[in-house]
């Protein structure tokens, strides 16, 4: 229907909508005389929409409905309300005024979302009757629980004061701690970690764990005392709204690591509180905490495998007593931590009066270290295993409220030898830990040893739950090749992986190289340089890498073979494909997304190599060489000018002219014809390839020609106390033709760039690696 | 990224704020769809996903009530493709899914009950988008979004009336498109 068309059925269906009965008839009768075709559509229309059905009606009913929260001055049951004070996860807090009493109460109402589910709202009653019965001074009394109309709530006793989460923010201008410069600093805090340890002991006798034991559920009152709120009332209802990601950290902060792992409920006790009061007593000590990273991810990583730094590394003026006995509330593995809070409260004590503690696990720490990691390794090969069977047999869905951190993975095959007898191809995921810091294989502190791949299970298969972190997924095939896809899976989201299943003579498999284990040991350099890995000393596993980088004629073949299908773009650099001149065939590949690039390598059957990884092939061991082909910065052995855009040469500029007319973007045209000047082949100056064995096959174009990417996610804040990880950012190693030995050699040639989409670029392309022993 | 400057983003037309509250809707889609399962014997009654997706999304305070305009029309948007998405894949994936159904199939199965098949659905509104943005608009805001006319009326800067009359045409179209 022409717009014109469609204008005039509009106005008439205007007209025709607020005329009823006879009018509408004499409408309908004049319309018909003046164009009949569109009498006939209006007509018909209107028949439409006199039928009455559900077509449409968006009336279905999908959700339960909230109901109203309280307003201010309104009355619930016998609590007149007063003042929202603050608003968590899973419920609101007012203060209110308890009318038969006549006294001040704050009033905890569960937020309409979660009084949904029966379960929790039965749970919720329960938790609170419970904690009703605690009574001790240091335990914020509940005073009444109740439901009126859909509204359901308790009311605790009213403490007027700050919270100590305030306090520590406030730092010297705190309310009601002193400031840390002073001598009772130490005293103080002591003394209030201490009675919550003691509160939360009479709380552990009568069953009832906490579980979210943080500054922000402390509350001081005006005489200094230390009351702790919120006994697990509604946890997991809180934990199911947490949707931003600095919420989930703030919450995992405090939270033991048995806690934050997955499928674990039942190992959790009361011990993971004993954990969260070390924290926070880690916290008033150092006035940071143990993990700082703002990525849930990373955080994470570190909760599960990083030991926190030192205190006294911290702050050397705190006693190695206090030291002592705040790492062991913080050990990793509940065995090693007081066993009681009792224990831990007597402990404190014992030190405010210069007594030596008394519980203090004395094991040495080589033993306890290796007994943790072998732990460790069973539990979560258990837990991988008790997942699998579990979702088999009953269904994902019953178990999934159990596994609120976990990530989804699902490994598809895809057989790129189109298997013609039809029989699928099956194989074997493996997960291997990785430190996303050197993108090598984690590395457990205590043992020095690298983590061993954890099993999950035959594949295909949609629904593995695993714990969050950054993983080598490896796919193993029956004739032993196999495939590997590195990722960072993320709590609570879905990550599918297409393992392509190629034959063990899989293409240009013999253009790579080997690289021998070996350990790099790069110095820091005098001018402080983006580069990570400058300092640490990292073993970097035996690797195969691309003699060469991807060229345009293979990433041609790719692009035919996937088609847009996978969502891979084409370079937006190039020229249509009528214009192509075979000549560039050999070129390096640019204007390739991260996204792209990895695609790539995995479906030629590699990966992207790592950042660690391209070091070591670039520079060689140790310290390193400062070129691919030694120390001598010689320009003849690379394709490196300096210049970032030169001019184009007059025959640039004619292609250019000739290209242009045909061309989607006039801007790049001019990029690929800049880089076409500036390139070589990839195949190009082995004089400047790196010395791999044998001889005359090393690496080319490691450094200059085009930039590379790596799999490697960036370092944020490196050298400082508190380095984090940047998921949306990856190294891109090795510069561009615009890179100049006299001015920068390898230790400098580091970047980075997003992952997104649209950061392609024509100075960066990729080469690809393969694990040895997957 | 911030919910408020994807929305702003949004506010300009730019399509990939959309893509990315597509993941944050699906979450929301997903928990209700397994508190609906939980909650087998709750009397469950109308009301909108995007009252959910909102408070899951804002702290009270954090933006204003235009703000939240522009949410509701890139939340419908979203709720759109999340659904179609759904549908797609459900037809393509021939292997059968193993346990229980997923979360979202109970909320497609309601969707589908109002509208048949939600693809063909989809590619008429395309159709109709190509003839009339605005009657499109209304029906992703009404149907996929589950918007009030209050709302809708406010959002397209329009009367209720004038609302109901678009949506009787749209509805009258759609119909006929799919029949």
């Amino acid at each position: 229907m022409t717009q014109d068309h469609w204008e005039r059925l509009k106005a008439a269906w205007e007209e025709a909508s607020q005329l009823s009965g006879e009018e509408l008839e004499a409408f309908l009768e004049r319309l018909r005389k003046e164009d009949s075709s569109l009498a006939e559509r209006l007509e018909s229309l209107l028949r439409s929409a006199a039928i009455e059905d559900s077509f449409l009606e968006a009336s279905s009913t999908l959700v339960p409905a909230p109901e109203k929260l309280p307003a201010i001055g309104e009355r619930l049951g016998d609590f007149e309300i007063l003042k929202e004070v603050g608003r968590g996860g899973a419920g609101v807090v007012y203060r209110a005024r308890q009318v038969s009493l006549d006294r001040i109460v704050a009033l905890k109402v569960l937020l309409p979302h979660v009084t949904h589910s029966p379960e929790v709202v039965e749970r919720f009653h329960r938790e609170a009757l419970a904690i009703a019965k605690l009574d001790h001074p240091h335990i914020v009394s509940v005073v009444a629980v109740d439901r009126a109309d859909e509204n359901h709530f308790f009311a605790m006793r009213w403490i007027e004061g700050p919270d100590l989460a305030s306090e520590i923010q406030a730092g010297d201008a705190a309310r009601v701690l002193p400031p840390r410069s002073s001598p009772t600093y130490i005293t103080k805090i002591v003394g209030i970690v201490a009675d919550l340890a003691d509160a939360l002991d009479h709380a552990h006798r009568r069953g009832i764990v906490h579980r979210d034991v943080k500054p922000h559920n402390v509350l001081l009152s005006q005489s200094g005392e230390a009351l702790l709120a919120d006994f697990g009332i509604a946890r997991d209802a809180a934990f199911g709204t947490l949707t931003r990601p600095e919420q989930i950290a703030g919450t995992l902060q405090y939270m033991s690591p048995e806690q934050a792992r997955v499928a674990s409920e039942a190992t959790v006790d009361h011990r993971t509180d004993i954990y969260s009061l070390g924290v926070v007593l880690y916290e008033l000590l150092t006035r940071r905490l143990p993990f700082e990273s703002a990525d849930p991810d990373t955080l994470f990583y570190q909760l599960r495998v990083v030991d926190p730094p030192a205190i006294r590394k911290l702050d050397s003026r705190i006693p190695r007593d206090l030291e002592a006995i705040c790492h062991q509330a913080i050990a990793k593995d509940p065995r090693d931590r007081y066993q009681t809070a009792q224990q831990f409260a007597e402990d404190l004590r014992l030190f405010l009066s210069h007594e030596a503690p008394r519980h203090l696990i004395t094991q040495s720490i080589w033993k306890r270290a290796r007994r943790r990691f072998a732990r460790h390794r069973t539990k979560v090969l258990v837990a991988a295993t008790v997942i699998v069977a579990v979702a088999g047999a009953t269904g994902i869905q019953s178990f999934l409220h159990e596994r609120r951190h976990s990530a989804r993975l699902s490994i598809e095959i895809v057989d790129a030898n189109l298997n013609p007898l039809g029989r699928s191809v099956t194989g074997m995921a493996k997960l291997r830990p990785l430190d996303p810091f050197t993108g090598e294989p984690a590395v457990d502190p205590a043992t020095g040893r690298r983590s061993d791949p954890i099993s999950l299970g035959d594949v295909p298969e949609d629904n593995f739950y695993v714990d969050p972190g950054f993983y080598r997924v490896i796919v193993l095939f029956e004739d032993k090749s196999f495939s590997e896809h590195t990722r960072i899976l993320r709590s609570q989201e879905h990550t599918l992986i297409q393992a392509v299943k190629r034959s063990p003579e899989a293409p240009g498999e013999n253009d790579m190289v080997l690289v021998a284990t070996a350990t790099i040991e790069q110095p820091i350099p005098e001018q402080r340089t983006v580069c990570p890995l400058a300092g640490q000393s990292i073993v970097v596993e035996r690797f195969l890498i691309d003699r060469f980088e991807v060229s345009n004629a293979q990433y041609q073949t790719f692009l035919r073979e996937v088609g847009t299908k996978a969502g891979v773009e084409r370079p937006v650099h190039w020229p249509p494909d009528d214009a192509w001149n075979p000549e560039w065939d050999n070129r390096p590949v640019i204007g390739v997304s991260w996204e792209d690039a990895r695609a790539y390598a995995e479906w030629v059957g590699k990966r992207l190599v790592s950042h660690a990884e391209w070091e070591l092939a670039a520079r060689g061991p140790g310290a390193g060489r400062r070129f691919p082909w030694g120390d001598d910065a010689s320009q003849e052995n690379c394709i490196c000018t300096g210049i970032e855009n030169p001019p184009l040469t007059p025959d640039g500029e004619a292609l250019h002219a000739a290209l242009s007319p045909n061309a989607a973007n006039v801007d790049h045209i001019r990029d690929f014809v800049r880089y076409l000047e500036q390139t070589a082949d990839v195949d190009s100056h082995p004089q400047g390839a790196t010395p791999h064995l044998p001889e005359g096959k090393g690496a080319h174009h490691m450094y200059g020609n085009v930039s590379e990417w790596t799999e490697s996610p960036e370092i944020k804040n490196v050298g400082t106390k508190q380095p984090d990880v940047d998921w949306e950012s990856r190294y891109i190693m090795g510069g561009a033709w615009d890179i100049a030995p006299a001015e920068s050699d390898l230790s400098e040639a580091h970047a980075n760039w997003d992952v997104g989409k649209q950061y392609v670029s024509h100075q960066v392309g990729f080469r690809c690696a393969k694990s040895v022993d997957p | 990224m911030r919910i408020t400057e994807l929305l702003r983003r949004a506010k300009e037309g730019d399509q990939v704020a959309a893509e990315e509250v597509i993941p944050l809707v699906y979450d929301v889609l997903r928990d209700l769809a397994q508190r609906e399962r939980r909650a087998r014997n709750a009397t469950l009654v109308t009301t909108e996903i995007l009252n959910a997706a909102y408070l899951r999304l804002f702290r009270p305070g954090e933006c204003t009530w235009k703000d939240k305009d522009h949410f509701t029309a890139v939340a419908s948007l979203a709720i759109r493709h999340v659904l179609v998405d759904h549908a797609r894949r459900k037809k393509r994936e021939k292997r059968a899914i193993k346990g229980e159904r997923v979360p979202l199939d109970s909320i497609l199965e309601a969707y589908e009950r109002e509208a048949g098949d939600i693809e063909a659905l989809n590619e008429a509104l395309c159709r109709l988008q190509a003839q009339d943005e605005e009657l499109a608009e209304i029906v992703q805001l009404r149907f996929f979004g589950r918007v009030d006319w209050e709302d809708i009326a406010r959002v397209m800067r329009v009367s209720v009336r004038t609302v109901h009359r678009k949506w009787g045409l749209a509805r009258a179209w759609l119909r006929e498109e799919l029949t």
